[in-house]
């Protein structure tokens, strides 16, 4: 069942809050215990935003309940057995994945079981949204969709019909189901009984002609099928794309309950720019949420009269222009610019002619490049001042345009230095992907070159409050008979262990380090740092070596080499590189295509050969597959496409019988056996060239 | 004197005693009951008692006036052989102090959990550390508790771990080593490494205390 965002104007409709009362009063009602409520989180920084203020929420109801976390799809059917033994289970909260599923059968739970699915990708499977009402031959749970209200009413009614109209007809359901995709015809015997009611509604039941005038009422009925076939599979087939982020929906939810507070928002303000920063949205999208932010932060942050003395409780939240450099504040100027990806692309960072470029670029602006260099915290005030000025002033002779984009600065009183929401985003973001499993080296030395460089293996710390774990799992080895205790192994066994599950203990130490103590996200920007060097480094190498294949309907690049293999082996930084070489070789291309060197073969246009989707493998040398990730590059910097390599990828996977597996929420990555991989992207070409890209 | 080694004096092993029991306050842990060193410093001791018998039987003989003005080094070492053993008696008075209060305080601390202190504390339990007399104590310790505290036990548990009123009725926990099904009021809760709940604090209490859960905030 589809739930609509709130609406003032008629508060009647039942709404996020109504649904959120729901899980609230079941609880209350039965004496239940922690497993009778289950949140299911994604490990991505939106979903633990999400989390965080559903958890604060239940935390002032006095709901008991657990958090699971889940990396994907075989962790999700682990889960899934294990919460459906329960029989207190009555409210299963999905966030940050699975709106593709088809939660009611696929997630088959007992039907006092209600599954609230908060998800940002779209589309939507139509079977959740619209039908879902629990109960049925299969005793089904009810699912709740929380929509965020992006289609207009007209659409969605649109779809609903179609979706109606082919769910739940009683006839020659098997005939013609052979050409049509996706999971919604596997189940669609399923609702048959509940459906009957619902086509009653209809304003043609269509059994009901069908005895009027059999064979012509047939006949239409065969189109009227056919049209609504191909505007569901339009639906879905138009590509993965990105409505409100999780956490901005959970956000709404606390205005509803009228519970917004100050920490509550800046988890939204993160949600949202991550996806922003991830360029899952596009820029027009995120002007739309950020207006409402903003306003929720102007009326959560009154301005201080008179005149402004740093209060050591400050932690108010402004809003500020941000310039397009990341972690610009804990970095030095040059540094930040270097890494960031709409300066590289628009200067060519990674040749000696781009480094040239910049300087050109920081010499017009009058910032010497000592300064420059110069760690940012002990750069001269008068110039950090005069900074924002001087670039706006500057850029647009260098053709870099919007250069900085609207954003919020929380301050940490004086615990730290205020923290933008992008580098907040940025240290969570790291915490998630590297704090553990990864070996990967960080650099403390605060911008003392070379010689004062402070390189050490990154690990947590006792600051973040994990550090028995390692002790705790020699216990549980030895309890359990696993191991003796003097075996030489133990340390690398335990390794192999805690490497097993490190998502789920990154996605705690990150969850921990969202509170006000700051310091946990201070201690993990040298690890964002590497992060953004890793990825520099590397793609800079592909393009330098020239690994980046142009094929005719998509680019091409296979990482099999070089110091941070087994980072990119990970889904999330190998979609970063991804998005990099996107970012870096837009422009590039764009003036080559301009030069006739690159011409499409089919229509000969500029215009679609600039939104290639770009693919990149990554070789994992421990166990000889690639890591494939896909991303559909836009056309312009700020805008987001949707991602159509999902299907892609599923479809050239099966037609070429590769041994792959497609264990990922974001379904545009996918792992496949070494020698396949040939074969695969053959796959993804004929796939590629039907889908008509 | 004669079979210790030359660097050896007297009182030497009840040092190391001492040393080991400030370590132990210091790393807050219980070290393994030293029994040899006992027994050393009790033989030392029953050393010492010869000699100062003979001492006094050599000198028993002389009189008061001629004691101070001729055998002054006997004197001396009369004195010495009884400082030294009293000294060893104050220190294994010490140890065994030390032994008994730091037992007492593992026993409050798991929430007056005998069973679980001997086998499960730390991991292995103390039981190895302690020795059959340090059993007895405790267990007779923990009875005279338990004696102590049932006919209020309906009102206020003070082998809980802190008597402070709780702020909330609910915690968020951290599942730190498997603790397996539990029943709570609410319902049975499998607590799996690495997860998370919020739970009622009296549900958890005692696997809070016994380290299986971590409060997070």
């Amino acid at each position: 069942m589809l739930l609509a965002p709130p609406d003032t104007s008629n508060p009647r409709i039942k709404s996020y809050g109504s649904a959120y009362k729901e899980i609230i009063n079941t609880s209350r009602k039965r004496q239940s215990s922690a497993n009778a409520v289950v949140i299911l989180a994604a490990p991505d920084v939106d979903a633990l935003c999400g989390v965080r203020i559903l958890v604060d929420m239940l935390k002032i109801d006095g709901i008991l309940h657990n958090v699971r976390v889940v990396s994907g799809y075989a962790e999700l059917e682990n889960v899934r057995g294990e919460i459906v033994e329960d029989p207190e289970l009555h409210s299963v909260v999905i966030l940050g994945f699975g709106s593709l599923l088809t939660l009611s059968s696929q997630f088959a739970l007992h039907s006092g079981v209600t599954v609230h699915l908060v998800d940002s990708s779209r589309p939507w499977n139509l079977a959740n949204a619209f039908g879902g009402f629990g109960g049925g031959e299969y005793d089904e749970a009810k699912v709740l969709v929380w929509d965020d209200g992006y289609y207009n009413a007209k659409e969605m009614e649109d779809l609903k019909k179609s979706w109606e109209a082919l769910e739940y007809d009683p006839e020659d359901s098997e005939d013609d189901s052979e050409d049509s995709e996706d999971s919604l015809d596997d189940d669609s015997e399923d609702d048959n009984d509940n459906g009957v009611a619902d086509s009653d509604e209809d304003a043609n039941p269509p059994a009901k002609r069908a005895r009027l005038n059999p064979k012509k009422a047939r006949k239409k009925l065969k189109q009227d099928r056919q049209v609504h076939r191909s505007k569901l599979s339009k639906y879905y087939n138009s590509g993965s794309s990105h409505g409100m982020s999780v956490s901005c929906v959970m956000y709404i939810l606390t205005v509803e309950l009228e519970r917004a507070v100050n920490d509550l928002v800046w988890y939204a303000i993160l949600g949202l720019t991550y996806q922003y920063i991830s360029a899952q949205i596009s820029r027009s999208q995120y002007d739309d949420r950020y207006v409402l932010l903003r306003d929720e932060v102007a009326r959560l942050n009154p301005p201080t009269i008179g005149e402004t003395v740093t209060n050591p409780d400050d932690y108010s939240i402004s809003i500020k222009e941000e310039l397009r450099f990341p972690l610009l504040r804990h970095w030095s100027l040059y540094d930040s610019m270097i890494h960031s990806e709409y300066i590289a692309s628009k200067l060519g960072i990674w040749k000696e002619g781009g480094k040239k470029r910049l300087h050109g670029f920081l010499a017009e602006m009058g910032l010497p490049l000592v300064q420059a260099q110069q760690s940012y915290a002990h750069m001269d005030t008068d110039l950090k001042r005069a900074l924002p000025v001087k670039v706006e002033n500057t850029a647009p002779r260098h053709q870099l345009v919007d250069l900085s984009y609207p954003s919020f600065v929380r301050s940490f009183g004086l615990r730290s230095l205020p923290l933008a929401a992008a580098d907040a985003v940025e240290a969570i973001n790291a915490l998630l992907q590297a704090a553990t499993g990864i070996n990967i080296y960080v650099d403390d030395g605060k911008g003392g070159g070379e010689l004062f460089s402070n390189v050490r293996l990154w690990e947590i710390t006792s600051l973040f409050g994990n550090t028995v774990d390692n002790k705790e799992n020699k216990r549980n080895l030895t309890f359990f008979g696993q191991m003796e205790e003097g075996d030489e192994d133990i340390t690398a066994l335990i390794k192999k262990k805690n490497d097993e599950r490190s998502w789920e203990r990154n996605f705690w130490i990150a969850y921990d380090a969202l509170n006000n103590n700051v310091s946990r996200l201070r201690a993990s920007i040298p690890l964002c740092i590497s992060l953004h060097r890793a990825v520099l480094r590397t793609g800079a190498s592909l393009i330098e070596q020239k690994v980046i294949r142009n094929l005719s309907l998509f680019r091409l690049a296979i990482l099999k080499e070089g110091p941070d293999l087994a980072l990119f082996c990970n889904p999330a930084p190998l979609s970063r590189l991804t998005k990099w070489l996107i970012e870096a070789l837009r422009d590039r291309i764009v003036s080559k295509t301009k030069g006739g060197k690159v011409i499409d073969p089919r229509t000969g246009s500029q215009k679609r050969l600039k939104d290639l989707p770009f693919i990149v493998g990554c070789l994992n040398e421990k166990t000889g597959t690639y890591l494939v990730a896909g991303m559909t590059g836009s056309t312009l910097f700020d805008d987001a496409r949707k991602n159509k390599l999902g299907t892609v990828f599923h479809d050239a996977a099966e037609s070429t019988r590769t041994r792959s597996k497609h264990d990922w929420f974001d379904t545009a990555v996918v792992e496949i056996h070494g020698d396949d991989l040939q074969d695969f992207i053959e796959g993804v070409q004929a796939g590629l060239a039907e889908s008509n890209y | 004197m004669s079979s210790a080694p030359a660097t050896h004096n007297y009182t030497d092993t009840a040092h190391r005693l001492i040393h080991q029991s400030k370590r132990s306050i210091l790393t807050s842990s219980l070290y393994n009951y030293d029994d040899a060193s006992i027994r050393e410093i009790t033989r030392e001791c029953r050393y010492l008692n010869g000699q100062i018998n003979s001492a006094i039987d050599a000198l028993s003989n002389l009189t008061e006036h001629s004691l101070l003005d001729t055998d002054k080094p006997s004197l001396a070492q009369l004195t010495i052989l009884t400082l030294s053993a009293q000294r060893n008696k104050r220190c294994l008075l010490a140890y065994h102090h030390h032994r008994l209060s730091k037992l007492s305080t593992l026993y409050w601390q798991s929430g007056a959990a005998l069973a679980h202190l001997l086998n499960e504390h730390n991991g292995s339990g103390i039981r190895q550390l302690i020795s059959p007399h340090e059993l007895d104590y405790l267990r007779s310790y923990a009875s005279l508790i338990t004696q102590f505290k049932s006919p209020f036990l309906d009102v206020v548990d003070i082998s809980s771990t802190s008597l402070e009123p709780p702020k909330d009725l609910h915690i968020s926990v951290r599942v730190v080593r498997d603790a397996g099904l539990i029943e709570t009021h609410g319902g049975p809760v499998h607590f799996k490494i690495g997860q998370r709940f919020m739970v009622a604090r009296s549900d958890v209490e005692r696997l809070l205390v016994q380290g299986y859960l971590e409060e997070v905030e």
